[in-house]
């Protein structure tokens, strides 16, 4: 290849070259950017959601492997509280509560008067201060809090647990569990920096990982390790070497100091309580905006949550989001929606229990309501919000906002048959199933539903829209010209004055030349012509009547014609220089060979680089005027 | 005949160290997610974005599609632009890498080009169609020359493409196809040449 040449000079490269810069991306008009601009910011807010969506489904099936690994269970006697720490760092503290479910006594400086936080003043959790060395977590009966350690790290602090933080600067996070167990996801430590939770009868020393120490009891203490290896080191009994106790293992240590091996069950795993933690801790090392959580259930469970009008699954579900305020609906078959709003803050997580109450079964009232003119587009926006209120329907365009249209499909054909639908809805389901076959390519399955909505409808206008949307469907996606031909006649004849009448014609006139009617679609052109002289396409038109003419009707003289039509007419068309040429083709047929020339040499002259060049020039040294 | 005449681009130097002070602090908006700074840069670059894709893959694709993909690509891509090269460049690659993806992937499994749809019904008629419902003589022509690129394989494609339809040097080319030189030079040779066998008729013209 090192005789290549790019710039390769060749005739049939520059030739090859001249006809592939013939290829122009056609020109978008505002509104097409618009909607690929909408289309791109909903993308990708979508795009962004969609760790949210996924939240429970990443972070189960990590939970799996955790559940496969064993479990070390370690039990430590001793309720008394023994002094742990001589020395306290005096770095900044980086340990404050992230969230609170129920209420949780909090004695900031280990001394002094009790706080209480509570779930029911969401403020006072935000705005409340970093937890010092001393400070006394204690959360009441059935609350828990989880406290943000550092980016990474988190505690869940169960009901009627006692934590003391001991030490919480970034080299030496330390606390001690009087009673009561926590859930601890730790980030991966480095060098010289230090993760340990006390209880009275042992040490647990973490490089990593997810783990849980159950203290509960007065006589033994178990650590529950789910990810990683903790270092559990007894406090009492006659051996007090520390032991490694890897992943999926429980170890435990009793008052006595005996010590007893076992494997984590998945009934006594904490699932979601993990999921919450690995979500914010994953999100705090990332240093994203995402990293607020909110935990959403409700009575009954698996109603569809809507998070901005945004599907992000069913209950119960952890939805990882930015911090800010969410709109929230929840919807469940025979259940009023749950409409409502949440303000969640940094690093924080919101707990939502929705309350769904029955639908009433009292009949509707039997007054019917007053009669007044509504428009199609009205009528279809007014099915469309009504639709909206139906979870299955909802689940179906979630179902295609994220590609499954087999699943969409499959809802909305038992939707459409179920007879929950009215006329109007049915229409409108129609359409959305309409818009999944295209999605798929089934254009066949697509043009069914067409003429079924065709069949069925009353409205003029509405069965002008199915007509040209027919033969747009049968036209170009199908191929079939003839079917596009007589939806574009028909609609031609329901619609005379349509919007886009103008364009229809046109339309037919060119399905008509691929049916090889070339004199209907001239004649159709022509109609055109004169129906709409101010259409800004009639260029278009005037061009492919003379190709039409000159080309397969072989009446050079009509084709010079139209094309001096388009050239006397349209200045600035884009279709000038190859009318130019195609006319100078006809004048050479006719022979008038002067004109012919003049042509030639004035397409040269627009075009001194175009696909023709060589034509003309070949033919101007033929008449020697070159 | 004259000189073909080449596009400027060609010529035009890539100068990554002097990012113009706007855009620097457009990008880094864009990596705090700001979507005004998001639209913004989305404006400034849609036009090249879009003709690119529309060269490299044809009617055939949903360009719209594709642009998307590339936009979306270059927001959550953005973090990782360290600056070595220029903007422009980059996200060139990032351009390049997803159109090649997509013709990859759906080189025998085209998607059909949906013209019209219930939402467009509703308003107004979309007239830069294309199918059999286009002007005839263009679409004709454009239709034998991806037909003829179609015979191509992705590498050979996006490489004449770039080179001949959107006129990057090879150097250009190499960079943002991470390839030596000497493959872009062979992809090109092969791909001028398997072109010229399909197009044929025309060159004879």
């Amino acid at each position: 290849m090192d005789k290549f040449d790019a710039q390769d000079k060749s005739a049939t490269t520059r030739r090859l070259r001249s006809l592939l810069l013939t290829v122009k991306a056609p020109a978008k008009q505002d509104r097409d950017w618009d909607r690929l601009e909408n289309d791109l910011f909903a993308a990708l807010d979508v795009d962004e959601h969609a760790p949210a969506r996924h939240g429970l489904t990443i972070a189960f099936p990590r939970f799996a492997v955790y559940s496969v690994a064993a479990t070390i269970l370690l039990c430590a006697a001793g309720i008394g509280v023994r002094a742990l720490y001589q020395k306290i760092r005096s770095e900044e503290s980086i340990a404050c509560v992230a969230s609170v479910q129920g209420r949780v006594a909090v004695r900031w400086d280990g001394t002094g008067s009790w706080d209480t936080l509570s779930s029911a003043r969401p403020t006072a959790v935000t705005a409340q201060k970093k937890a010092r060395p001393g400070t006394i977590f204690a959360p009441l009966d059935k609350s828990s809090a989880i406290i943000a350690l550092d980016k990474g790290s988190m505690i869940t602090l169960y009901e009627r647990s006692v934590l003391t933080i001991k030490s919480s600067d970034r080299k030496r996070q330390v606390c001690f569990l009087g009673s009561g167990s926590v859930l601890a996801k730790v980030n991966k430590r480095h060098v010289g920096q230090v993760f340990e939770v006390r209880t009275p009868c042992a040490t647990c020393s973490i490089v990593g990982t997810i783990f849980k120490v159950d203290a509960a009891s007065s006589s033994k203490t178990t650590l529950s390790v789910y990810q990683g290896k903790v270092a559990m080191k007894p406090l009492t009994g006659p051996v007090s070497v520390a032991t490694l106790v890897a992943t999926g293992r429980q170890m435990s240590v009793s008052e006595n100091g005996s010590v007893a091996f076992g494997l984590i069950t998945e009934s006594t795993t904490p699932i979601r309580d993990i999921s919450v933690l690995s979500m914010l801790a994953e999100h705090g090392e990332n240093g994203s905006d995402s990293n607020a959580v909110l935990d959403v259930t409700s009575t009954p469970e698996g109603a569809k949550v809507m998070i901005n009008n945004i599907m992000a699954g069913t209950t119960p579900i952890l939805i990882r989001e930015s911090w800010g305020r969410y709109a929230l609906s929840l919807f469940s078959e025979g259940y009023e929606p749950y409409e409502g709003s949440v303000t969640v803050g940094r690093d924080r997580v919101v707990r939502l229990a929705a309350e769904m109450s029955q639908k009433s079964t009292m009949p509707p009232p039997a007054v019917s309501p007053p009669r007044r003119f509504v428009s199609p587009a009205m009528q279809r926006q007014k099915s469309e919000e009504e639709l909206r209120l139906i979870p299955d329907y909802v689940e179906a365009l979630v179902n295609i906002a994220s590609g499954e249209y087999q699943d969409a499909l499959a809802i909305l054909d038992s939707l459409s048959g179920s007879g929950v639908v009215d006329l109007r809805q049915r229409m409108c389901i129609m359409e959305t199933i309409n818009a999944c076959y295209r999605k798929l390519g089934d254009f066949q399955r697509a043009t069914d539903v067409l003429e079924e909505r065709l069949a069925k409808t009353d409205s003029q206008r509405a069965k002008g829209q199915i007509l040209w949307e027919l033969a747009n469907l049968r036209g170009n996606c199908l191929g079939d010209y003839e079917g596009a031909e007589m939806a574009l006649v028909e609609f031609l004849i329901l619609e005379p004055d349509a919007m886009w009448a103008h364009s229809a014609y046109s339309k037919l006139a060119e399905t008509q030349y691929y049916l090889g009617k070339y004199k209907v679609a001239a004649a159709t052109y022509q109609k055109h012509i004169a129906t709409f002289p101010d259409d800004p396409d009639i260029d278009r038109s005037l061009y492919n009547l003379g190709c039409i003419m000159g080309r397969d009707l072989a009446d050079c003289g009509k084709a010079a014609g139209w094309y001096s039509r388009l050239l006397n007419s349209f200045h600035a068309s884009k279709y000038r220089s190859a009318a130019l040429f195609r006319r100078a083709e006809c004048y050479m047929q006719m022979g008038k060979t002067d004109e012919a020339i003049r042509d030639y040499r004035a397409y040269l002259a627009l075009e001194p680089d175009g696909i023709w060049r060589s034509v003309c020039i070949g033919t101007l040294k033929k008449f020697k005027v070159l | 005949m004259a000189a073909i005449s080449d596009n400027t681009s060609r010529d035009r130097q890539e100068n990554g160290a002097g990012m113009p002070e706007p855009m620097r602090e457009l990008l880094q908006q864009c990596l705090k997610r700001d979507r005004k700074a998001q639209r913004q840069l989305f404006d400034f670059y849609k036009h090249k974005v879009h003709d690119l894709v529309f060269k490299s893959l044809g009617p055939k694709f949903d360009v719209d599609d594709i642009i998307q993909q590339a936009f979306i690509e270059v927001f959550k891509s953005i973090s990782y632009f360290k600056g070595d090269s220029s903007f422009d460049t980059w996200v060139y690659r990032i351009c390049v890498k997803v159109c090649t993806n997509q013709l990859r992937k759906k080189y025998r499994k085209r998607q059909p080009q949906i013209i019209f749809d219930s939402q467009q019904a509703d308003t107004e008629i979309d007239t830069t169609d294309g199918g059999p419902f286009a002007d005839l003589e263009k679409k004709e022509l454009e239709r034998a020359i991806y037909d003829a690129l179609d015979k191509l394989d992705a590498e050979k494609r996006i490489t004449v493409v770039m080179y001949e339809m959107d006129g990057r040097s090879l150097e250009e080319i190499a960079q943002a196809t991470n390839i030596p030189l000497g493959t872009v030079k062979s992809r090109l040779f092969h791909g001028r040449k398997m072109l010229e066998k399909h197009l044929k008729r025309f060159l004879e013209k």
